[in-house]
């Protein structure tokens, strides 16, 4: 019988949070509380572990690559997606692999952040910004239309692990350079509205495995 | 503004793409990842040896190009060199802002675009101090544009607390765009005036907020947030602009002086009123932080006051006296002891503040109808 990721993957995630030291980022104007640093021991090799599910075998807390993308392929594999999800140490790399194959990962898809309220177990995709980062999407029309392309650019996920009235938590990897549980502002209505964030998308997950 | 990069890099006869960038070129800063089109400009800008100033070369992979990306435009072999192919990038550029000065009103123009208005110069004398103060401030304006607080429009985010901001929203002019630099908080902005000279206070926070925002590239690309402090990025320097105890960095970043009108104090007026016009999420974010600050205000409050159970209108007032420090917390309790506590509370400061508290009180006899009937519970930390 096929069963749903969805809890194995909040577990993994909520298991890797409380291996850092429970790193937690309010809401706006809240506070933030940052334990297990990624240049520190032993963190170092805990990104190393993350590292691995995308092949880097040689990457760690010290090397310079952005490891949110491998955070995330890191808890999927674990959770057991199999060849469900599209592994890759990019965000849009994944994203752009299960958008131009919906065949091949039937149970991933971006839907529009304005109008789809985030689930427990989904991911959420937006923007981000950086000295070498090229001008990312500002919609989620403009990032569909690039990632059915295979274009690249510089961006953020996490992993909603609860929600509740206006707030949604979400687990990501290389949040303030730790394994961090943030909470993020949302409507009514469940959708997101944290207006420190650039929305591009929720990620829905509905991999069975 | 964007830069539009689009190039062609190809490889000499002994250069070679490295497939693990910083072992394989001696260098952390050059991120490059054939495989997934990661690349770092830093070395695009090393690798485009003929590139001009301000542009950069674009390469992708050395491999042979597979027939699934013949979207990219593949480039033929020329003599020994390697295949490779092109692609358009475009990165973000900061806006250049340029000041227009007529007397005492000062504009600006975001990259030659229409002029708009920043602020007015004005002066005042603190007699306490003795010391005289020169700046900006913007409101009121008819020149300012009336991007204004809407309570209703925020109630899907933050339910009652977006009413509960606004009779303070109204008695600070409840425009998004107000600015006043000629007092000692040196730099206030916003609809809930939040001021730069308190460490950890509410600009603090709402300024870190901004700079994770995708558009600080266009509006302060100098300026970052590391290990949750504000800093200001010199060539390989990270120079802090703000610790636990003092702002003094942040507050002469945005406004050097405050015995004079000085380019960067009209510059950082000008990015703030021109990013918070563009882009709505810029406004949304001064809400947030507004009912960050009444929240923390209540919780505090209540601590010291014992809230629990009164009127939001009394909340409302607290949150007021509070966010604007006319009264200290033996006031307020003897003003909370009286047979009218609202009228009590509403009295303190009326002498210095009668304007603000006659606005105060008008506000809440508009929203009386929102009022009614919420109060103040503790165990929730909320008005139920």
């Amino acid at each position: 019988m096929s069963m749903s990721i969805t809890d194995k993957l909040i577990e993994i995630a909520q298991a890797e949070w409380q291996r850092w030291g429970y790193s937690t980022k309010g809401l706006a104007g809240g506070g933030s509380k940052i334990a297990g640093i990624e240049s520190k021991l032993p963190y170092v090799a805990y990104v190393n572990d993350y590292w691995r599910a995308v092949n880097q075998p040689t990457w760690n807390g010290n090397t310079p690559q952005p490891w949110s993308a491998a955070f995330i392929s890191f808890c999927f594999k674990q959770a057991g997606a199999g060849a469900h999800f599209p592994y890759n140490q990019g965000h849009a790399g994944y994203c752009s692999a299960f958008i131009r194959k919906p065949n091949a990962y039937p149970g991933l898809s971006l839907v529009d952040p304005i109008s789809a309220a985030p689930s427990v177990g989904d991911l959420v995709l937006a923007a981000r910004s950086g000295g070498e980062c090229v001008k990312p999407p500002s919609n989620y029309a403009d990032a569909l239309a690039k990632l059915q392309d295979g274009g690249w650019f510089c961006s953020h996920v996490d992993i909603v692990v609860a929600v509740r009235d206006r707030q949604i938590d979400v687990i990501g990897g290389n949040v303030a350079n730790s394994v961090t549980m943030s909470t993020l502002a949302a409507q009514q209505d469940g959708t997101l509205s944290d207006p420190r964030f650039s929305w591009l998308g929720v990620i829905r997950n509905t991999i069975v495995r | 503004m964007a830069e539009h990069i689009t190039g062609l890099h190809v490889l000499g006869r002994n250069e070679r793409l490295p497939e693990r960038a910083p072992a394989a070129r001696g260098s952390n800063r050059h991120r490059w990842d054939w495989r997934n089109g990661l690349a770092s400009r830093a070395l695009f800008q090393r690798l485009g040896s003929t590139a001009r100033s301000g542009e950069v070369e674009a390469i992708t992979a050395a491999r042979p190009v597979k027939a699934a990306r013949a979207k990219k435009k593949l480039e033929a072999s020329w003599n020994n060199r390697t295949l490779i192919n092109t692609f358009k990038l475009e990165f973000a550029m900061p806006i250049l802002f340029t000041i227009q000065r007529n007397g005492r009103e000062f504009r600006a123009r975001a990259d030659g675009g229409a002029a708009f208005f920043v602020g007015n110069q004005t002066s005042y004398s603190d007699k306490s101090s003795g010391t005289d103060f020169e700046g900006l401030y913007n409101v009121p304006s008819q020149a300012l544009p009336r991007l204004l607080y809407d309570a209703a429009a925020q109630r899907g985010a933050h339910g009652f607390w977006a009413d509960l901001i606004a009779p303070t929203a109204r008695c600070e002019g409840n425009n998004f765009l107000t600015l006043n630099t000629y007092d000692r908080a040196r730099f206030t902005w916003g609809f809930g005036q939040f001021a730069a000279h308190v460490p950890d206070g509410d600009f603090v926070r709402y300024f870190r907020d901004i700079l994770q925002r995708t558009e600080v590239p266009e509006y302060f690309p100098n300026l970052a947030v590391r290990n949750g402090r504000i800093v200001k990025l010199s060539r390989d320097l990270e120079i802090p602009l703000e610790t636990a105890s003092d702002t003094r960095g942040l507050m002469d970043y945005l406004n050097p002086t405050n015995s004079a009108i000085e380019d960067a104090e009209v510059i950082a007026a000008a990015k703030l009123i021109h990013w918070s016009t563009q882009i709505p999420a810029m406004r949304d974010l001064q809400v947030a932080h507004m009912v960050a600050t009444f929240r923390r205000l209540m919780k505090e409050s209540d601590s010291r006051l014992g809230l629990d159970g009164r009127s939001a209108a009394i909340c409302a007032v607290v949150c007021d006296i509070r966010h604007q420090g006319r009264a200290k917390y033996a006031a307020m309790l003897q003003a909370l002891a009286q047979p009218d506590p609202l009228a009590a509370l509403l009295k303190l400061g009326a002498i210095a503040y009668g304007t603000r508290i006659k606005t105060l009180r008008r506000a809440l006899t508009d929203a009386e109808a929102i009022f009614a009937g919420k109060v103040w519970n503790r165990a929730q930390g909320d008005f139920k």
